[in-house]
C-alpha cells in the first residue's frame, strides 16, 4: 500500500493540482458574478453617502428604537463567523478527518463575516468619525469595549489560522503557477509563502503553531459571542434580561454558520467541480451536524420562551404577547417554524442530507437566522422602558427604510466579495492536507 | 332572540338611568346644603382662595369659567350652572367627603380654607350675594389676636445659629398708608430644598408685635458644608399674595457627611474607577490571547528564517 501510494504519489499530486489550481487561472463566469457583486457595492456606496449627509434620521430608527436592522444584521454576522471555530477548531483537535477539506471554507466565511461585523458597527453610527472616540473615552466597565476587544481579536487569530494551513500550499504554488498567473499575483503568493521550503523543520513549526491557533480560538470565539449577547443581556430589558443569552446565542450562531457551511460547499462543489473532493459524504456528515447544532438550539429556544411564557412578568408579558401573538408573531412562528423546526425535520431523513435538499434547507435557516437576530433586537424596543407621555407616533414603531435595506443588502455583498476574492486567489481546498489523506508523503513529494 | 335583544336594552336603559341618578347624588342633607359661607366675603379671604384653589382643585377642574375642565368628568367650578345649583354648605359638603374621582379634602386643607375657596368660587360669580353676617363663624387658628388687615411690606428674618431660635418680624402697611407691625400674619419658616422647600412649623401667627419665633430642630441635616438655607414665608393660601424674606445662609443643623458615588470604584463609575477585578479579569484574559497570538507571529517569522535560500 505504502509502495502504491509512493508510486502514485506525483500522480495524485498532479490531479489535485490541477483540480484546486485551475480554478484560479480559469476565469469563465466570475467577470459576471463579481459585476453583480460590484454593483451591489456600488448601491451601497451610493446610499452611505446620503446616509453621511442626512444622519440617521434617513433610518427607520428613533428614539425607542435606536437598534435596528443594522444591529440585528451586525449579531447575524458574528453569528455566521463563529463556525470557523466550530469546524476548524473543536472538529479539527478531536482529529474528525471528513472535516478537513471544508476547514479552509469554514475560515473564509469566518473571516469575511467577522470583518464585516466590524464594519456594520461603523455603518451604524451617525457620526463614524467619532469612531476613535472609543478608545479615547471608552470604559472598561462596558461590555461595549468587550465587544471591540474580542472581535479584533477573533479578526487576528482567523487571519493566522487561515494563512498558516495556507502555507504549504503557497509553497505550491510559488513553485508552480509562476507561468499561469500576472506577475503581481505570483509576487504575492511569494511574499504570503514566507519561502516555504516543505522542510520537516517548518512543518514542525506549522503545526505546534495551528494547534497553538486551534486552542486560542476556541475561547475566543466563545467570548465574540457571549459578549455579543451580553450588549443586551447586561441590560434590564425584557427579552435581553435573561441569564441564558451567551449560550443562546453561542448555539444559535452554530446552527447559522453550519447551513452558511453548506451553501458554500454545495456553490464551489459545482462551480469550481470539486464532487471528487467534497463528497456526499461530507454533506452528509455536515447535515449530522446541522441536526445536532440545531437540536441543541431548539432545546435553548424553548427554555428562552417557554419560562418566561409561563409566568408573565407584567413587563416580560408585553414583550412575549408581541412575539407570539402580536405585531411580530408572523415573522417569529415563521422564523422558529421554516428556520429552525422543520429543518430540524427534514435534515433527519437521509434524503435531506443529500446535497440538493440539504442546500435547500441551510437557505431556510440562513435566512430564519437573519430574521431570529431581528426578532431578538427590534420588539424589546419597541416598549420603552420608562414611560414617557407625548411621544411622536414613529417612535412606538420601526420600520426599516429602503435605504435602511440597501445597505444592509450591501454588507452581505461585501461578505460574498471578500469569499469570492479569497476563493479566487487561493485553493478552496487545503491541497497538501487533502494529499496527506490520500496517502501522500507531503514533506516528501509535495514540491517534487 | 328578538325577546332576548329587548330584555338587555331594558336592562341597559335602567343601568343607565342608575348610573346618572347617582351622579348626581352625593348624599348631602338639606340641613349641609342651608349652611352659608363661613368666612368674610373680601379680598384677602379670596386671594387665600385663590392660592389654595391653584394647588388642590385647577389640576383637575381648571381655570375658573374657562369651561375646559382638564378631567374628561370634572366640573368647570365657574360655570353658571354650577354655581346656581350648588349653595355654599353643598360645596362644602362635597369637598369634605368627596365622591369617586373627587377627592375628599378633609385632613387636606382645613375647614376655613375650605371656605376660603368657596369664596374664591364664587368670586367668580356675579349674582352671588354673600351672607349679611357670618353665622357661625370657623375658629381661626392658633395664634394671637385678630388678623393683621392690610398690605404687607416686608418680612424681616433673623437667625441666631448659637441658640438655633428663628425669628421673623413682619411689617405691613395700614388702610392710612402707615408703616405698622402685622399682627397676627400666618407665618412659616422654610428650609431651601433641592424639590419644593420644607416648612419648620405649622400654624404660627405673629404676636401683637408682629414678630414670631421659632427653635430650629438641630437634628436637620444640613449640606455637605454645614450650610442650611432658611428664609420665612407667609403662606399664599393667607391672603396677602407671595411674600417672603431674604434667604439666610446659616452654619446649623447636622452637616451631612456625603461621599459620591462616582468617587469609589464601580461598574457606573467612570475609567479610572473601574474594579479592579475587572481591570484584572480583562487584562489577564486579552493579555494571555494576545500572548498566544505573538507567539504564533514569532513562529511565523522562525519558518521564514528556514527559507530556501
Amino acid at each position: 500500500m505504502a509502495n502504491n501510494s509512493e508510486k502514485n504519489s506525483p500522480l495524485i499530486m498532479a490531479k489535485i493540482r490541477k483540480d484546486l489550481l485551475s480554478p484560479i487561472v480559469n476565469h469563465k463566469g466570475a467577470g459576471l458574478w463579481m459585476g453583480f457583486l460590484l454593483t451591489g457595492l456600488a448601491l451601497f456606496f451610493w446610499g452611505y453617502i446620503i446616509q453621511l449627509k442626512e444622519g440617521l434620521v434617513v433610518t427607520g430608527m428613533r428614539d425607542y428604537v435606536s437598534w435596528g436592522m443594522y444591529i440585528a444584521n451586525f449579531v447575524f454576522f458574528v453569528a455566521v463567523s463563529l463556525i470557523g471555530m466550530l469546524l476548524s477548531a473543536v472538529l479539527g483537535l478531536l482529529n474528525i478527518k471528513w472535516v478537513k477539506p471544508i476547514t479552509r471554507i469554514a475560515e473564509i466565511i469566518a473571516l469575511a463575516f467577522v470583518m464585516i461585523a466590524g464594519l456594520v458597527i461603523i455603518i451604524d453610527m451617525g457620526r463614524p468619525d467619532r469612531f476613535l472616540y472609543i478608545f479615547f473615552h471608552g470604559r472598561l466597565q462596558s461590555p461595549i469595549l468587550w465587544d471591540v476587544t474580542v472581535i479584533t481579536t477573533y479578526i487576528v487569530i482567523s487571519l493566522l489560522l487561515l494563512i498558516l494551513p495556507l502555507l504549504p500550499d503557497l509553497g505550491i504554488m510559488k513553485k508552480y503557477m509562476k507561468d499561469d498567473v500576472p506577475k503581481w499575483q505570483w509576487n504575492l503568493y511569494n511574499i504570503l509563502s514566507l519561502g516555504w521550503a516543505n522542510t520537516p523543520n517548518q512543518y514542525k513549526i506549522l503545526h505546534k503553531s495551528v494547534r497553538v491557533l486551534m486552542i486560542l480560538i476556541i475561547p475566543v470565539a466563545l467570548g465574540i459571542h457571549t459578549v455579543t449577547s451580553w450588549l443586551f443581556a447586561s441590560t434590564l430589558r425584557p427579552g435581553w434580561d435573561t441569564t441564558i443569552f451567551g449560550p443562546y446565542f453561542v448555539t444559535g450562531a452554530f446552527v447559522s454558520g453550519v447551513a452558511a457551511v453548506i451553501i458554500a460547499m454545495y456553490f464551489f462543489r459545482n462551480n469550481y467541480k470539486l464532487k471528487y473532493y467534497l463528497t456526499d459524504f461530507h454533506f452528509e456528515r455536515m447535515g449530522r451536524l446541522l441536526v445536532l447544532v440545531s437540536l441543541v438550539y431548539l432545546y435553548f429556544n424553548i427554555n428562552e420562551f417557554l419560562v418566561p411564557g409561563y409566568k408573565m412578568k407584567t413587563m416580560d408579558a408585553h414583550h412575549l404577547h408581541t412575539i407570539f401573538t402580536g405585531e411580530y408573531a408572523w415573522m417569529f412562528w415563521l422564523t422558529q417554524i421554516f428556520g429552525l423546526i422543520l429543518p430540524i425535520i427534514v435534515t433527519i431523513t437521509k434524503w435531506g442530507r443529500k446535497p440538493g435538499p440539504l442546500m435547500i434547507t441551510s437557505i431556510f435557516v440562513v435566512v430564519g437566522a437573519w430574521f431570529k437576530r431581528y426578532i431578538i433586537v427590534i420588539p424589546t424596543l419597541i416598549h420603552a422602558h420608562l414611560p414617557i407621555q407625548n411621544v411622536p407616533h414613529n417612535f412606538k414603531e420601526y420600520m426599516p427604510t429602503g435605504l435602511e435595506i440597501t445597505l444592509t443588502v450591501g454588507t452581505i455583498f461585501m461578505a460574498l466579495i471578500i469569499i469570492t476574492m479569497l476563493a479566487k486567489l487561493f485553493p478552496i481546498l487545503p491541497m497538501w492536507e487533502i494529499a496527506e489523506e490520500e496517502g501522500v508523503d507531503v514533506q516528501k513529494d509535495l514540491l517534487k | 332572540m328578538k325577546y332576548k335583544n329587548i330584555i338587555s336594552l331594558f336592562a341597559l336603559l335602567f343601568a343607565t338611568t342608575m348610573l346618572f341618578a347617582q351622579a348626581d347624588d352625593w348624599g348631602a342633607s338639606d340641613e349641609d346644603k342651608a349652611v352659608q359661607l363661613q368666612v368674610e366675603f373680601n379680598k384677602m379671604n379670596i386671594n387665600g382662595g385663590k392660592a389654595l384653589f391653584n394647588t388642590h382643585c385647577k389640576a383637575c377642574h381648571g381655570e375658573l369659567g374657562a369651561g375646559k375642565p382638564i378631567l374628561p368628568n370634572a366640573t368647570d367650578l365657574g360655570s353658571e350652572e354650577f354655581n346656581k345649583t350648588h349653595t355654599d354648605g353643598l360645596i362644602h359638603y362635597k369637598l369634605i367627603n368627596g365622591k369617586g374621582a373627587m377627592p375628599s379634602f378633609q385632613g387636606t386643607i382645613s375647614d376655613e380654607e375650605m371656605w376660603k375657596v368657596i369664596a374664591f368660587i364664587r368670586s367668580n360669580y356675579e349674582a352671588y350675594e354673600p351672607p349679611a353676617e357670618i353665622a357661625a363663624p370657623v375658629e381661626a387658628s392658633s395664634g394671637g389676636g385678630d388678623m393683621f388687615q392690610g398690605d404687607i411690606s416686608k418680612i424681616e428674618f433673623s437667625v441666631d445659629e448659637e441658640s438655633g431660635k428663628l425669628s421673623a418680624k413682619v411689617i405691613g402697611k395700614n388702610a392710612e398708608g402707615q408703616s405698622v407691625l402685622a399682627a397676627g400674619v400666618p407665618l412659616e419658616f422654610r428650609v431651601v430644598g433641592y424639590f419644593g422647600d420644607l416648612p419648620l412649623n405649622k400654624d404660627g401667627k405673629t404676636d401683637e408685635k408682629g414678630e414670631i419665633n421659632f427653635d430650629f430642630p438641630k437634628d436637620l441635616p444640613s449640606d455637605t458644608a454645614g450650610i442650611i438655607d432658611l428664609y420665612a414665608a407667609i403662606p399664599e393660601s393667607a391672603g396677602y399674595g407671595n411674600h417672603q424674606s431674604e434667604i439666610v445662609n446659616a452654619q446649623m443643623g447636622e452637616k451631612l457627611n456625603w461621599i459620591p458615588p462616582l468617587s469609589k470604584r464601580s461598574l457606573w463609575g467612570p475609567m479610572r474607577n473601574i474594579p479592579l477585578w475587572l481591570l484584572f479579569t480583562y487584562l489577564g484574559i486579552t493579555g494571555f490571547v494576545w500572548l498566544g497570538i505573538f507567539y504564533v507571529v514569532f513562529q511565523l517569522f522562525k519558518i521564514w528564517m528556514l527559507r530556501e535560500r
